[in-house]
């Protein structure tokens, strides 16, 4: 089976400023991936070129066996892209928006697992509610929720925890965990909630100054978790901090 | 397989947020019907005011374009091509890096929905001249001398233009552009001007004059200027036409430069509307900007004019509009800083009153103008 996400000697530049180097990252089904590091270190970028918006300065994205660079559509039609609030229409409802995805991806209506799901947020309240008129936390659910219609093999979300209440990020880590553990997709998280995703992820990568400088594979995250005193935030910074004390 | 073309979900998109937009504001129904009686009193003032218009005055400035097909033709497909490539590029960049980017969209639905935007851009901007056109006519003795020639070349300049316009917009779409690399390669001003980037919240002054370089430079201006210049008949003095290029490099920059400064105006006052500072300040420190603006356009369209031979009465004239009309869009942007498009309908309203005053009393209108600078100034320190 191809792997949900394979991503090789990846670079980009915005202009004559390089932002990512020789990125090498694959994931397979049933893996949950924390993208982790500091700001301005080339994670929304990273995202941005594997999901097709911005084409990389060079290298490969294969998403479930399809290359981005050769058909879009085909690699597209394969990936979950939780969506920016900024970036939802005002004037358009929830309903409508998850309408207009769904038969985007060709489904005649609003899948009953992506309605499901959306009750899990309490988001049907405001399904029909034009988008302006929804905080930032219901954006949010409705970014997520347009993100995994369809069920997609590789789900790709930047900071998707930004603004949900505790309750409705408790339901949306319980539904990417429960797809992780079916086998069915490979999730790709950006995040900075440390404490939050070192009990559920699988795997953590480290970028910093656009390359890919530690991971972190199960075995490693269970020494972590084993020891009270010990977290992936403390081992994220010792590993930022590393090169900076050899250095100087 | 269904081989009918399929559109893009943005159309689907536009159509439900219009469909949208005219509900809500059906729902608030006491507010639909107070705008749609204010709009038709407008349009029976103007309507009104319009019989009393000598139609054959602007009908002289368009019997000379006519007998300069070529100059008309610069001027019509130049507009287009300028309106079509902002549009093109806009809705480009819309559709790669906005909700759709992400979505399993084929090449050929993009493609074909900038070729319908494009097409429709180019009709509406067809029937906005034949409307003008024909609305001059209307009030005009010798309108057969102009009205013909010109809507003839209006069929075929602005599809030419808008075709060009389409097709650089394509090409800036293949070179990869991005948001980010946009504002890196084309954000940066040529040249240092310490007396406008400076003094308190300086930051406000340079994001204005970085936003018009910026917007400048990705407009496709020059190509605009050079289909200008390649198309003016030969013969011209170069005096008059180096001032008819000028002229129209200036007046194209300063709307560039004013529509930059508003968009700035209004993103600062939503970022500091949460701060102690008071508008005064807020003023003083976008003011500057616009300020330059007027100068600078002030003295290259005077300039200009003097070239082509203007009296200097004329010029004077000029350089007063170029004053009046960036104050007084100023002081509507700061009064109107949350709801910028109220502030573009109010000097819209405010230009087309202005203009029948003239028509009707031309002594009332330095006093009709200072009226309402000072009403909207009054209404400006108000809004709070």
């Amino acid at each position: 089976m191809n792997p949900a996400l394979r991503i090789q000697h990846l670079s980009h530049a915005y202009g004559p400023k390089r932002v990512l180097e020789q990125v090498d990252l694959t994931i397979a089904r049933g893996e949950f991936v924390a993208l982790i590091g500091p700001n301005g270190s080339g994670k929304t970028t990273l995202m941005r070129c594997l999901a097709g918006i911005l084409a990389p300065t060079s290298g490969t994205v294969e998403i479930d066996g399809e290359r981005m660079a050769v058909d879009a559509r085909a690699a597209k039609a394969r990936l979950g892209y939780a969506i920016d609030p900024a970036l939802l229409p005002p004037p358009l409802t929830g309903r409508q928006c998850l309408a207009l995805f769904a038969q985007t991806r060709g489904l005649d209506r609003i899948p009953e697992e992506t309605l499901a799901l959306a009750e899990g947020l309490a988001f049907l309240p405001w399904l029909d509610q034009p988008v302006e008129r929804c905080s930032l936390g219901t954006r949010q659910k409705l970014g997520i929720l347009l993100g995994l219609i369809g069920s997609p093999p590789l789900l790709v979300l930047d900071e998707p925890m930004n603004g949900l209440d505790p309750v409705s990020a408790y339901e949306v880590k319980q539904h990417l965990v429960s797809l992780v553990r079916a086998g069915r997709v490979g999730v790709l998280l950006a995040t900075h909630a440390l404490e939050v995703a070192e009990r559920f992820i699988t795997r953590a990568v480290l970028l910093s100054e656009g390359r890919i400088s530690r991971e972190w594979d199960e075995a490693a995250l269970n020494v972590i978790r084993a020891d009270p005193d010990h977290s992936l935030e403390q081992a994220m910074v010792e590993a930022l901090r590393a090169p900076v004390q050899s250095g100087g | 397989m269904s081989t009918a073309i399929r559109l893009h979900p943005w159309f689907r998109e536009v159509r439900l947020s219009t469909g949208n937009a005219v509900r809500a504001s059906l729902e608030r129904r006491g507010e639909a019907l107070f705008h749609g009686l204010a709009w038709v009193v407008l349009l029976a003032l103007l309507a009104w005011a319009w019989q009393y218009l000598d139609g054959d005055r602007p009908g002289l400035i368009l019997q000379g374009l006519a007998r300069q097909p070529l100059l008309a033709i610069a001027i019509l497909a130049g507009s287009a091509l300028a309106v079509t490539r902002a549009a093109g590029v806009a809705l480009r960049r819309e559709l790669r890096l906005g909700w759709w980017g992400a979505m399993p969209i084929a090449p050929g639905q993009v493609r074909t929905a900038t070729v319908l935007v494009g097409a429709l851009l180019a009709l509406a901007q067809f029937l906005g001249v034949l409307g003008v056109l024909g609305a001059i006519a209307l009030v005009a003795k010798y309108w057969d001398r102009w009205f013909a020639p010109l809507v003839t070349t209006a069929a075929y300049a602005i599809p030419l233009g808008a075709a060009l316009g389409w097709w650089l917009a394509e090409r800036a779409g293949r070179g990869g552009e991005d948001e980010g690399a946009r504002a890196h390669l084309h954000g940066k001003p040529a040249l240092a001007l310490p007396l406008l980037e400076a003094g308190s919240l300086a930051g406000i002054a340079i994001w204005q004059r970085i936003e018009t370089v910026s917007r400048w430079r990705a407009g496709g201006a020059a190509w605009a200027i050079a289909l200008i210049a390649s198309l003016v008949p030969a013969g011209t003095a170069w005096t008059s036409l180096s001032g008819l290029m000028l002229f129209v490099v200036t007046v194209a920059w300063l709307i560039v430069a004013l529509r930059s400064s508003e968009d700035v105006i209004v993103a600062s006052a939503e970022l500091t509307a949460a701060t102690p500072m008071g508008l005064g300040r807020l003023a003083r420190a976008c003011g500057r900007f616009p300020v330059f603006a007027a100068l600078g356009a002030g003295a290259s369209g005077a300039f200009a004019l003097r070239l082509q031979g203007a009296p200097t009465a004329f010029v004077l004239a000029y350089a007063a509009i170029v004053f009046a009309a960036v104050a007084l869009q100023f002081v509507l942007v700061l009064r109107h800083r949350f709801q910028p498009s109220r502030a573009r309908l109010a000097f819209a309203v405010a230009v087309a009153v202005l203009a029948a005053s003239a028509q009707v009393l031309p002594p009332l209108v330095p006093l009709l103008y200072l009226a309402l600078l000072l009403h909207h100034l009054r209404q400006a320190s108000l809004a709070r």
